[in-house]
């Protein structure tokens, strides 16, 4: 059991330019339990990109897979630097070997 | 890996043909997505400027501009987005759209004067799910199709999507094949079941089938199919004879036999008319007789089936 650390995305508009100094969030679905440590929802995990559009700095989440109930999701939330909403999307971040990049995500919602 | 697409042309104009110079472009895709491990946000609007044509302006424009690029919406995950795109004049007044509108390619360039206004062409319907009727009358379920064995039909996942049937004797009956031989011969063809040298005793049918062919111009292929029970032995009636004329053929057995013609499609059953002792290894003759001035040669294929169980 343990939190994975959470990467990359590249967030960008239509035209490829990344979202530089921007922001992303990750909202967990439902209060949850890894074991026996209560992780509270209502919390935000935040990381703000970078000038590429990548998370910058250390982010670490707990996986979907280790949390009871099993059925929780992310709701990750990307904002411009100007604060607008521009990108969102509920996905289950997996336990793995290493860092997690969330530009693989298939966006869902 | 995807490349972007340039966007080219449009000519975009009124009715009266005044081209939209210096105006531009609104897009905004249609919803989040994703490429080449890249979030695309679909909530920043990106504006395509046009040039003095009316053409999305690029480096070829006059006066010169940069290229412009957007993500074609067939390398774009997941599948089926679009564009929204509004065009306006220089001075800002909306002139063409909200259309939706699809790019696609993988680099190159893409010329926006191929859209059909509000056409969507790059689409991957869902998957469609059938209605599944029995007889013409809606299956009871139709989330659910399971195939299940009856007392007459067994249902096999044969792989690949395949699903094989296997159907019993009717009434509770199964064909159980107790002998095949080849024959070929001329004159007396002798057959011996031989399948562990008895056939099984009891109250048992069996079918003999066979198929004769043959070169000779006095014999044509006849297909024959007889049945008989054994009560402890073989029983056969006993209309015919030992010794059929030429262009006969004679069924016979340990009691007797029954000729039938050639060239006939014969069924002929054999009723219980007492019975004897099966002996070790039955055995069933045919013999075929020409009239000596034709050649005769048979081949014979018979099966022999036990039903296991009667009705």
């Amino acid at each position: 059991m343990a939190k994975r650390q959470i990467v990359g995305g590249n967030f960008q508009d239509s035209s490829g330019n990344p979202l530089n100094g921007g922001s992303v969030t990750f909202r967990l679905s439902t209060d949850a339990v890894a074991t026996s440590t209560q992780i509270a929802a209502s919390i935000l995990t935040s990381a703000v990109l970078d000038a590429n559009g990548n998370i910058s700095g250390t982010v670490f989440i707990w996986p979907n897979d280790q949390l009871n109930p099993a059925t929780t999701v992310y709701r990750i939330t990307a904002y411009s630097a100007k604060g607008q909403q521009v990108w969102q999307s509920e996905n289950v971040i997996p336990s793995g070997v290493g860092s997690f990049d969330i530009g693989t995500l298939i966006p869902l919602y | 890996m995807s490349t972007k697409v340039q966007l080219i042309g449009g000519s975009f104009q009124d009715s009266e043909g005044a081209v939209l110079a210096n105006g531009y472009l609104k897009m905004r895709l249609s919803q989040d997505c994703m490429v080449n491990n890249s979030q695309v946000c679909s909530g920043v609007e990106i504006t395509i400027q046009l040039d003095s044509n009316g053409n999305v302006a690029s480096t070829s424009s006059t006066p010169a501009a940069s290229n412009q690029f957007v993500w074609g919406n067939d390398q774009l995950a997941p599948i089926n987005s679009f564009y929204r795109v509004t065009g306006y004049k220089a001075n800002g007044q909306p002139a063409w759209g909200p259309n939706n509108q699809q790019v696609i390619g993988n680099g190159g360039t893409f010329d926006v004067g191929t859209w059909v206004p509000n056409s969507v062409v790059n689409w991957t319907p869902s998957p469609q799910i059938p209605f599944v009727k029995v007889n013409g009358v809606a299956l009871s379920s139709q989330a659910i199709l399971d195939f299940e064995n009856s007392g007459s039909v067994t249902w096999v996942d044969a792989g690949n999507g395949q699903v094989q049937a296997a159907a019993a004797g009717g009434s509770g009956m199964t064909l159980v094949a107790e002998s095949h031989q080849t024959r070929a011969s001329s004159g007396t063809v002798t057959v011996t079941p031989t399948l562990g040298g008895n056939f099984s005793k009891g109250l048992y049918q069996y079918f003999i089938s066979f198929v004769l062919a043959s070169s000779g111009t006095e014999v044509a292929t006849l297909e024959y199919c007889l049945s008989f029970q054994s009560y402890g032995g073989i029983v056969c009636n006993q209309s015919g004879h030992l010794s059929p004329p030429p262009g006969d053929v004679a069924l016979t057995n340990l009691i007797g036999g029954s000729s039938f013609q050639l060239n006939e499609w014969v069924g002929v059953e054999f009723g219980g008319q007492g019975g004897f002792a099966l002996e070790a290894q039955p055995s069933l003759k045919w013999e075929f007789f020409t009239d000596a001035v034709n050649p005769l040669s048979v081949n014979m294929d018979l099966w022999i089936y036990r039903v296991a169980t009667l009705p």
